[in-house]
């Protein structure tokens, strides 16, 4: 599905070295725009730290990053957040005192930083982003808690409102860091449901260790192991794999070594 | 500047402000590549830095003496006198009325965009950059505005006392500031004004009380970190809600007692 669509994001042998050690070892990658990516590996393989290039959170070592025909290598996460790159993370990270709507208010403003330092008028009107935020809202399907701080929320709703504060931003491509890490059973499905549903508008790249959400929901799977990519192709090319299945499927939990 | 270039003193107390925000603008500039502890220590080092200069520049400061005689000038628009500030009481009404002002502008600032998207800094910094803001920008600007505030606060200082002594400068003013902001509770601007009133009424009492009023402080200042971490105005708050709560349970049981 969608393979023809144009390529949106490509990183061309990003590197990323912590001294001696080289969690990203070159890896060059390909997302075409509105198609789920997944980017499955065993803990350690480097997909958060890929993560953390992509999006601009850690500067790379070597390498290029391509967004949208353009180099961004070199800028900072806030820069790319205007260019249309929004992203969720593994921990989750919100404003814990500030209410539900003030995250997405937050995150919708985040696109025109600027206005952040306006001293002078408050967040009403067209500052409160209604529209963008009850947009939102609606797809996480927080209406009812709109008001409550997001430390008061419960475990799956914050990971729910953690994607919200990435869709806030209206952003092209979305970058999900395992939504689903430690969900219950009901939260799942949902999350699962609402992941699918963002590939009409978005471009989604995805790390997930769920492997029913992987397989049913992606277009494309990178399988990443010790800091290089093992293998890419369809879901059910990547299951059959036997470089995968040794690597990672059938060994989820000692991780790449065996 | 009112001392030595007699220049009039609405204009002087503006570049008291200005001087204010182009400081911290230099020194939160350096400050701000750094966070927690060595932020603390940047700044600290920056305030030592600028004792020293003020002691050591004697020509401009005074050095060690401050500086002495600073007018009173009366607020006046070409030569006519709109508040003579002759009397201490003049003068209260004067600083009480440009505090009323900065108090207001700085409730301004504290519900505006600005002021909400610092809140988001203070709860998350890394989510705060992920989500497009420039924390440089954020942090300069609310250096800025508080070096302002300083400065203006600095310059009404010196026009009450006739003096701006070399203590000004002291670790030990920048330290009292920070007391009253942790007493009166870090959570608003109420708070703070809360804190300070505190401070100086139990200083001005303790120091009757007993020369080293100083040690009760510390001991009161211990006791805030240990228990009322959200100073005075969270004691307030959670007393207000421990009220409603009884009056809550009373309405609920009358309620209930009716229904039986």
């Amino acid at each position: 599905m969608n393979t023809k669509s144009p390529i949106l994001l490509e990183a061309i042998d990003v590197e990323k070295h912590y001294g001696k050690f080289a969690a990203l070892g070159g890896v060059s990658l390909q997302v075409r725009a509105n198609t789920v990516h997944s980017v499955i590996g065993p803990n350690g393989a480097g997909k958060t730290t890929l993560f953390h290039m992509l999006t601009g959170t850690k500067t790379v070592s070597g390498g290029r990053i391509l967004f949208d025909g353009q180099d961004v290598t070199d800028e900072p996460d806030y820069r790319r957040v205007q260019r249309g790159i929004a992203r969720s993370f593994q921990v989750t990270s919100l404003f814990l005192t500030l209410s539900v709507r003030e995250n997405l208010r937050l995150g919708a403003q985040g696109v025109a930083p600027m206005h952040a330092l306006n001293p002078w008028h408050e967040p009403v009107g067209a500052r409160a982003q209604k529209e963008v935020v009850e947009a939102v809202l609606a797809k996480v399907g927080l209406e009812s808690l709109a008001d409550t701080p997001a430390g008061n929320l419960s475990h799956g709703q914050q990971r729910r409102l953690e994607v919200g504060m990435a869709l806030s931003a209206r952003p092209k491509a979305i970058f999900l860091d395992e939504p689903t890490s430690g969900m219950g059973i009901d939260d799942l499905e949902e999350m699962k449901r609402l992941i699918k549903s963002l590939r009409d508008q978005h471009t989604v790249v995805l790390i997930e260790h769920n492997m029913n959400i992987v397989m049913d929901i992606s277009d494309t799977v990178t399988v990443m192991q010790m800091g290089r990519v093992l293998a890419e192709g369809l879901p059910h090319d990547i299951r059959s794999d036997d470089r995968v299945r040794t690597a990672y499927l059938g060994n989820m939990i000692t991780g790449g070594k065996a | 500047m009112l001392s030595r270039w007699a220049v009039p003193m609405p204009l002087a107390l503006l570049l008291a402000t200005v001087m204010g925000a182009l400081g911290a603008a230099l020194v939160g500039w350096v400050a701000i590549r750094q966070r927690g502890t060595y932020f603390v220590m940047l700044t600290l080092a920056f305030s030592q830095m600028f004792y020293f200069i003020a002691y050591t520049a004697t020509d401009l400061t005074g050095g060690d003496n401050g500086l002495m005689d600073v007018p009173r000038p009366n607020l006046s628009v070409f030569g006519t006198d709109l508040w003579t500030l002759t009397t201490p009481w003049q003068f209260y009404g004067f600083v009480s009325l440009l505090f009323l002002v900065v108090f207001w502008l700085l409730l301004r600032v504290s519900n505006s965009t600005f002021g909400r998207t610092l809140l988001a800094v203070r709860d998350n910094e890394e989510r705060a950059a992920a989500i497009g803001y420039n924390l440089r920008l954020l942090k300069l600007q609310a250096f800025v505005i508080s070096g302002a505030v300083t400065g203006l606060a600095g310059a009404l200082h010196a026009m009450m006392t006739g003096l701006a002594p070399l203590s000004n400068a002291e670790l030990h003013t920048s330290e009292m500031i920070l007391i009253m902001t942790v007493i009166g509770g870090t959570g608003n601007l109420f708070a703070s004004l809360l804190g300070s009133a505190f401070y100086l009424l139990l200083a001005d009492w303790l120091s009757q009380l007993w020369p080293r009023w100083l040690l009760l402080l510390g001991v009161a200042l211990i006791a805030v970190s240990l228990w009322m971490q959200r100073g005075l105005w969270g004691l307030g708050e959670m007393l207000w809600r421990k009220l409603q709560g009884q009056r809550n349970t009373a309405t609920a049981a009358a309620a209930k007692g009716e229904q039986a």
